[in-house]
């Protein structure tokens, strides 16, 4: 990994097309801005880790699941 | 064809129903051909499954994103359109996939954050993460049930 120290107010090329400055240090906590093309795609680092175990959790399902599931929805269906 | 399942045991599938993801979806890699089942009381419950071709024991719950949040229109990413060669929105299919907390299923919640994606023509699907906040992970279904029935 490249390591690099950058202070309030600078930036990183990465490559021709994307710049990311640090825009603010507080505590533990760095802003930071990304200029990229449009169509990159910039996310949290965290973000593909919660949807994938989003998906682990849901992958649980049994026929049980359904059937309550359908329970629910025809009582809803009667509320209304 | 025969599709052999844990939960709904055996059941006649077309092989030209089979939906595509060539990578598989985070946390399944290995999964690539999905089906989607009716609901066992029937096509008209909101709620189907979505279910591995390969793999007996695998399936989620899914829903129509817009049946419960009307205002769900997300962006969607051109490279993910290209990468499914979604050239028109008639071609453009959005599921997403249901969370229901073991015992607690009136606690169900639908991943807005990341809708699978098919092309309707080609049956080519993937889950695509959405790169803005707008919406969650975990949407509650039931509290925000709008236009249900």
């Amino acid at each position: 990994m490249l390591i690099l120290t950058r202070k309030s107010g600078e930036g990183i090329k990465i490559g021709e097309d994307i710049r990311v400055v640090i825009l603010e240090t507080k505590g533990n906590q760095v802003r930071i801005g990304i200029e990229a093309p449009k169509g990159t795609k910039v996310y949290r680092d965290e973000v593909y880790e919660r949807i994938k175990q989003e998906n682990i959790k849901a992958s649980v399902i049994t026929k049980d699941h359904l059937h309550r599931l359908f329970k629910i929805w025809t009582d809803k269906g009667k509320d209304r | 064809m025969i599709l052999n399942t844990s939960s709904f045991g055996v059941v006649e599938i077309e092989e030209d129903k089979i939906i595509r993801f060539s990578h598989g979806i985070p946390g399944f890699p290995d999964a690539k051909r999905y089906i989607i089942l009716d609901h066992p009381n029937g096509p008209d419950v909101p709620f189907k499954c979505l279910h591995a071709v390969d793999d007996a024991d695998l399936s989620f719950v899914i829903t129509d994103p817009v049946l419960f949040n009307c205002d769900y229109n997300p962006e969607i990413d051109e490279q993910d359109l290209k990468e499914l060669d979604i050239t028109s929105p008639e071609n453009r299919g959005m599921i997403v996939i249901v969370t229901i907390p073991h015992g607690e299923s009136e606690k169900m919640t639908a991943n807005l954050q990341g809708p699978i994606l098919i092309n309707l023509v080609t049956r080519e699907a993937k889950q695509i993460l959405l790169v803005s906040d707008d919406y969650p992970i975990r949407y509650p279904l039931l509290q925000n049930a709008a236009a249900l029935r």
